[in-house]
């Protein structure tokens, strides 16, 4: 208890921390389970709950630099033009600020992306954002990870 | 109810709907200009971080770089390697990152309440840890407000090698 008392006053950031954890912990599984609807419909091209998911203004750049509306993408998964050949998505780390979300990971999934098979993995970043009680992905960056040659 | 009462409800009821089809366009109309109002606000307020870390990242000054970094800032470079605040600070400082010539624009926004997305294009020439980028790249940049101060909390480049040309005539301007 005395431990307790001279880490918070010495650390009183250490203390916010850990009253955010349980909070922090149910975000990060409230926005994992949605990042599981969206990766299983990705790979069903499931229209309708990408169409929930993804938020009416997302910006998203792809691997190739390209900028891409939300219009975009979905018609990308609809003519078959972004299709799956494999799925292996992780190495999650979050950070929460309030109703806001960013999440990185790493994708290692092979891409048919119009014709072309991409199979380098990537780095991504997210940003989901709760409104109307709902999280929606409002930003999505992918890059190519470096290969040492 | 009698006759009269009734006919006193429906005209009360009619003057209420009547009221609320004239005034409910204007305030709609009055919310959406103070929305864009504010939104251009905190556009200015964000271009003027970003012009200030513009620099600062030009002269390797990480005295101004820390106070906008976010503590958790997660930077995601053109390569694809994932750095903390600290690694990008210490990259500043060592000179490992060093601009021989600098562009950044055609910045967007969109923002949901204290968090802003800003896209756009860096078509800067940059020496990165002795290999020279020339290719423009599009970033995607995280602002949130914390503490009444805007933080850059997260950012991703990624090379734009497929539409080079179109990239490049955005950074020309």
């Amino acid at each position: 208890m005395l431990a307790i008392a001279v880490l918070a006053s010495a650390c009183p950031g250490y203390v916010v921390a850990q009253e955010r954890t349980g909070s922090q912990e149910s975000i990060e599984q409230e926005v994992l389970k949605v990042e599981a609807q969206r990766d299983e419909a990705m790979q069903k091209a499931d229209m309708a709950v990408l169409n929930r998911i993804y938020a009416d203004d997302i910006v998203i750049i792809n691997t190739r630099g390209n900028l891409l509306t939300k219009a975009q993408r979905l018609a990308d998964f609809q003519s078959g033009d972004l299709k799956f050949l494999s799925f292996d998505q992780g190495g999650y780390t979050f950070h929460v600020y309030g109703n806001t979300v960013i999440l990185n990971g790493r994708a290692n999934s092979v891409v048919q992306f119009h014709g072309k098979v991409n199979q380098v993995p990537r780095t991504f970043t997210l940003t989901y954002v709760k409104s109307d009680g709902e999280w929606h992905l409002v930003a999505q960056n992918e890059t190519l990870i470096d290969q040492p040659k | 109810m009698s006759q009269r009462g009734l006919h006193a409800k429906r005209l009360r009821r009619l003057i209420l709907v009547s009221s609320l089809v004239t005034t409910l366009p204007t305030l709609l109309v009055a919310q959406a200009r103070t929305d864009i109002t504010q939104d251009s606000a905190v556009e200015k307020e964000i271009l003027a971080i970003e012009v200030q870390k513009n620099d600062a990242m030009q002269k390797g000054d990480v005295k101004v770089l820390e106070p906008i970094y976010g503590d958790s800032l997660i930077f995601v470079n053109a390569r694809g390697q994932v750095l903390t605040k600290q690694d990008r600070l210490k990259e500043f400082d060592s000179g490992s990152v060093k601009y021989q010539s600098f562009f950044q624009g055609d910045y967007r926004f969109h923002f949901y309440g204290n968090t802003a997305i800003v896209t756009g294009i860096a078509c800067s020439v940059v020496d990165y840890h002795g290999r020279v980028t020339r290719t423009p790249r599009r970033f995607t940049s995280v602002y949130v407000k914390l503490d009444g101060q805007w933080r850059f909390v997260a950012h991703q480049a990624t090379l734009a090698s497929d539409e080079g040309s179109k990239a490049v005539s955005s950074c020309s301007n």
